[in-house]
């Protein structure tokens, strides 16, 4: 049974590559970003999520939205389990894909076979299984006689397919995407788009940010708002206008 | 390691939970061998990539070295050519292992940033993979010392098969080391130039080049790790006793460093991603 809590979430980033001083300065009157706490000592502190609840059930679409650096990001982040929260708990029950950054920092010297196979590992796939869908990933990707070249030869578009191509190839309960991909010329934007279509079909829970309306209307059936690092509640795709206006 | 599908985290509970979060991390991590083979194994893929040696190329410069230093140093020592070259073939190959390994610690967390921040992957993967990939740079030199012992015909007895535990106990020395020092690089931005500042000065005193007997009791000598570290593998390969003193500075080093490393882990494993 696949399940997402949440429970009073916070998370909290100490910056360490500023200058405090200089970042104290700007500190007063931004409007984007989470809350930045000018701690009068050690590094500045940000609240990117303060006491965040939600719960998913099978079958729920939950849209994220919100300003640049409400914390959407950070959630998704925190859903895949890459941040220890501060406080409150967080649970995810279910093979989590984690689709934020496709660029995954892999190796541009290696090729495109090696990666997607180092990628497909990263993502949790077994060498076993990695050996079996390498044929159907190297073929959905198109590359053809690019896969046995360095990925450091591709175009970034290629590189995008490839990446896609893997991060796709995995069979997982809960899906967690920072904007709907698309990547590629039109020819794959159609394909890739129905793959992304059946995988998230397949899944029983998505997890989707946007600052686009038309995506989060035609993929979600639950949104919330995200606002320095504050959550509405989970309510209904029926009342997006109510809550963008809010 | 397959999909995980049971995620769980919760704000600190208090150190033992802590602790206990942080032997998961490392159960996981071995969990994760393969992948940490495959992760290391594209790493020495990577460096090489198109060079026709390969990763040989360490073991020509390492020959290179050892011939022209075996050479020039017995002569300057006044020791037998047969004598000195196996001495200082073992003492530049272990000490490539302690140096890079060390040395390649410090980024062995700032390499995996973009990995660490969006998947649950445990930290101490990415310390293995530094640890393989220097185990298999040791493995394309063994040959030096091979090729050595054959041509000066060093007797070889079943002792020296202890070389392989002082292998093995060197080994969990340097992980424990390059732990300490990729949290600290991650955190600290001088650390990884402090580091190979240290290991460059090491390599000078400590007694690769030159015996350890002409400065016998010497502190920098007693008081040295990296001296026991080289001991614990060159002395018995050379047919020496496997000694006392080493191996308890060794053993107790190895314990007391890893519950150091780890208690340091545990501590900020929740802020390492933060660091990064």
């Amino acid at each position: 049974m696949t399940y997402v809590r949440v429970s009073g979430l916070s998370i909290r980033f100490p910056v360490y590559a500023v200058d405090h001083r200089s970042l104290k300065k700007h500190i007063v009157g931004a409007t984007v970003g989470g809350k930045v706490m000018a701690a009068s000592s050690g590094p500045p502190i940000i609240s990117a999520l303060r006491g965040v609840s939600l719960s998913l059930e099978p079958g729920d679409r939950l849209g994220l939205i919100g300003h640049n650096g409400s914390g959407k990001t950070t959630l998704l982040r925190a859903l895949a389990g890459a941040y220890a929260p501060d406080e409150g708990k967080l649970e995810v029950r279910g093979r989590i894909a984690s689709l934020l950054d496709l660029s995954l920092g892999v190796d541009p010297s290696a090729t495109g076979l090696e990666n997607i196979r180092l990628r497909a590992m990263i993502a949790g796939l077994t060498k076993r299984q990695v050996d079996e869908r390498m044929d159907e990933i190297a073929e959905f990707s198109g590359l053809g006689p690019y896969l046995a070249m360095p990925l450091k030869t591709y175009s970034a578009g290629m590189q995008a397919r490839l990446a896609f191509s893997v991060a796709t190839s995995v069979e997982a309960d809960v899906v967690l995407m920072d904007e709907w991909i698309s990547v590629g010329d039109a020819s794959f934007r159609e394909a890739s788009h129905k793959r992304l279509t059946n995988m998230v079909d397949a899944a029983s829970i998505l997890v989707i940010a946007s600052h686009d309306v038309n995506t989060i209307r035609s993929y979600c059936t639950k949104v919330m708002r995200l606002e320095a690092g504050r959550a509405s509640p989970v309510v209904d795709i029926n009342q997006l206008d109510d809550l963008i206006a809010a | 390691m397959s999909q995980i599908d049971h995620l769980i985290l919760s704000g600190s509970q208090g150190y033992f939970s802590e602790f206990k979060e942080g032997m998961r991390d490392f159960k996981r991590s071995f969990v994760a061998f393969r992948l940490v083979v495959a992760l290391a194994y594209q790493d020495i893929l990577a460096k090489y990539r198109g060079s026709i040696l390969g990763p040989f190329w360490i073991t020509a410069t390492t020959a290179a070295l050892t011939a022209g230093l075996g050479v020039l140093y017995s002569r300057i020592f006044s020791v037998e050519l047969q004598t000195y070259v196996p001495f200082i073939a073992i003492g530049l190959v272990i000490w490539g292992f302690i140096s890079a390994t060390i040395v390649e610690g410090t980024n062995a967390f700032n390499d995996a940033a973009g990995i660490l921040r969006q998947t649950s992957l445990p930290i101490p993967i990415f310390l293995l993979r530094v640890a393989v990939r220097n185990w298999i740079v040791l493995l394309h030199q063994i040959i030096i010392i091979v090729v050595v012992f054959l041509y000066f015909r060093v007797p070889l007895s079943p002792y020296s098969l202890m070389s392989l535990v002082g292998l093995v106990l060197v080994s969990l020395n340097l992980t424990w080391i390059a732990l300490l020092v990729a949290i600290l690089s991650s955190r600290f931005r001088d650390v990884p130039q402090v580091i190979a500042a240290i290991m460059q000065f090491a390599l000078f005193m400590t007694p690769v080049f030159w015996s350890p007997d002409r400065v016998a009791g010497h502190p920098l000598v007693t008081l040295n790790p990296f001296y026991y570290m080289l001991d614990a593998i060159r002395a018995p390969l050379l047919g020496a006793r496997l000694d006392h003193r080493t191996l308890t500075v060794i053993v107790s080093l190895a314990i007391v460093g890893w519950i150091v490393a780890f208690l340091v882990y545990a501590s900020t494993r929740r802020r390492v991603v933060h660091y990064l």
